[in-house]
């Protein structure tokens, strides 16, 4: 977390003389959901998670998976996060494989302990490939997750950054420059897809 | 919790409470344990004994106690979420319905666009998962190589 403000203070103070208008992708994401609201179809911080919802992934061979991290999974040799086959499934078998429904299940905040009750919730999601990773089960453990552990700890950083007037500034040109690419490929209807051209 | 633990036969015992640990708990803490313990349950009138057997033979004392913490750990992990999936058992339960719902594409789906019901279509189709599955047959090696693991693994002593 020390790394990741160092490098967040750096990339201010870049905009703040004027040397660069770089921009912390991960800090816009979350900005985009606190000062403005707004989704900005970020996967993985979403109640339920976007594993199936909002993604999938097609392999090379037409196996149909949650996302791509469950595709990496069965490279391992582990095919749990399979949910169909594009010579076989049609999309209500992959909406209701059972697969579906607990990655589901485990990714809305409500059913985690921990998550439930925290103040970052409304931003927040939890991500069942990695849990199954690296705790052995879709719902993990939080309170010795890495996923809540550095989550948590960019969000600290982003509310600090916040109360800095100095940050503030630049990260309200960065909201503005994104509204700009938002209005740039016209405005999208809440729940629509973005059409990119 | 008090340990008795047993580094030549590289197990660990412990009682548990039945008024507070479950065996629905018990089983999936088990579970999600296996790649590095067995357990083995027995049980009197108001407690689960609990052995657990170290897969790593190197297993030590401390090796052993880190193991019980671990699986105290995902035990009380297991049994809190019982509590709060309980707890907003009604919310979560409509979100998660709603969500499915609306993935679905409601209680009743819209059929697919009436170009793609002509056998003309569906042959064509056909065709290319013909050709693709011949492709990965013809492409694909027969064997492939270890691929790894993204994390290292996780350390014995990892846990309380």
């Amino acid at each position: 977390m020390k790394f990741y403000e160092k490098t967040l203070d750096y990339i201010i103070d870049l905009n703040v003389s004027g040397k660069s208008n770089i921009m912390e992708r991960m800090a816009l994401i979350l900005l985009s959901k606190v000062v403005k609201g707004e989704d900005p179809g970020f996967m993985d911080l979403r109640s339920p998670a976007g594993a199936v919802l909002g993604c999938l992934a097609y392999n090379y061979n037409g196996e149909i998976f949650v996302s791509d991290e469950g595709r990496m999974v069965d490279h391992q040799g582990d095919p749990i996060f399979k949910v169909g086959d594009v010579a076989k499934s049609d999309w209500i078998e992959v909406i209701d494989h059972p697969t579906t429904r607990a990655c589901v299940t485990a990714s809305t905040l409500d059913n985690q302990p921990m998550c439930h009750q925290c103040a970052f919730k409304p931003y927040c999601g939890v991500e069942p490939v990695f849990h199954y990773e690296t705790q052995k089960s879709v719902f993990g453990q939080m309170p010795t997750s890495g996923w809540c552990v550095s989550h948590m700890g960019v969000f600290d950083v982003i509310f600090r950054k916040l109360r800095d007037p100095r940050a503030r500034k630049v990260m309200d040109k960065w909201l503005e420059r994104d509204q700009c690419r938002w209005q740039e490929s016209e405005a999208v209807p809440a729940g629509q897809p973005e059409v990119v051209r | 919790m008090i340990l008795d633990t047993d580094v030549k036969e590289r197990s660990v015992s412990f009682e548990l409470p039945k008024k507070i640990y479950s065996m629905d708990a018990l089983r999936i803490a088990a579970q999600i344990l296996s790649p590095k313990i067995d357990v083995y349950l027995d049980e009197s009138k108001s407690a689960y004994e609990v052995t657990l057997k170290a897969k790593r033979r190197d297993a030590g004392e401390a090796q052993l106690q880190a193991l019980a913490g671990e699986f105290g750990n995902e035990l009380l992990n297991q049994e809190y979420r019982f509590v709060v999936g309980r707890f907003n058992s009604k919310i979560s339960s409509l979100i998660v319905t709603q969500t499915l719902m609306a993935a679905r594409g409601g209680e009743t789906p819209a059929a697919p666009p009436a170009g793609e019901s002509t056998p003309e279509f569906k042959k064509l189709v056909a065709d290319l998962v013909k050709n693709a599955q011949a492709e990965v047959a013809r492409t694909m090696p027969k064997k492939i190589a270890p691929q790894g693991t993204p994390l290292p693994p996780v350390k014995e002593d990892a846990g309380v």
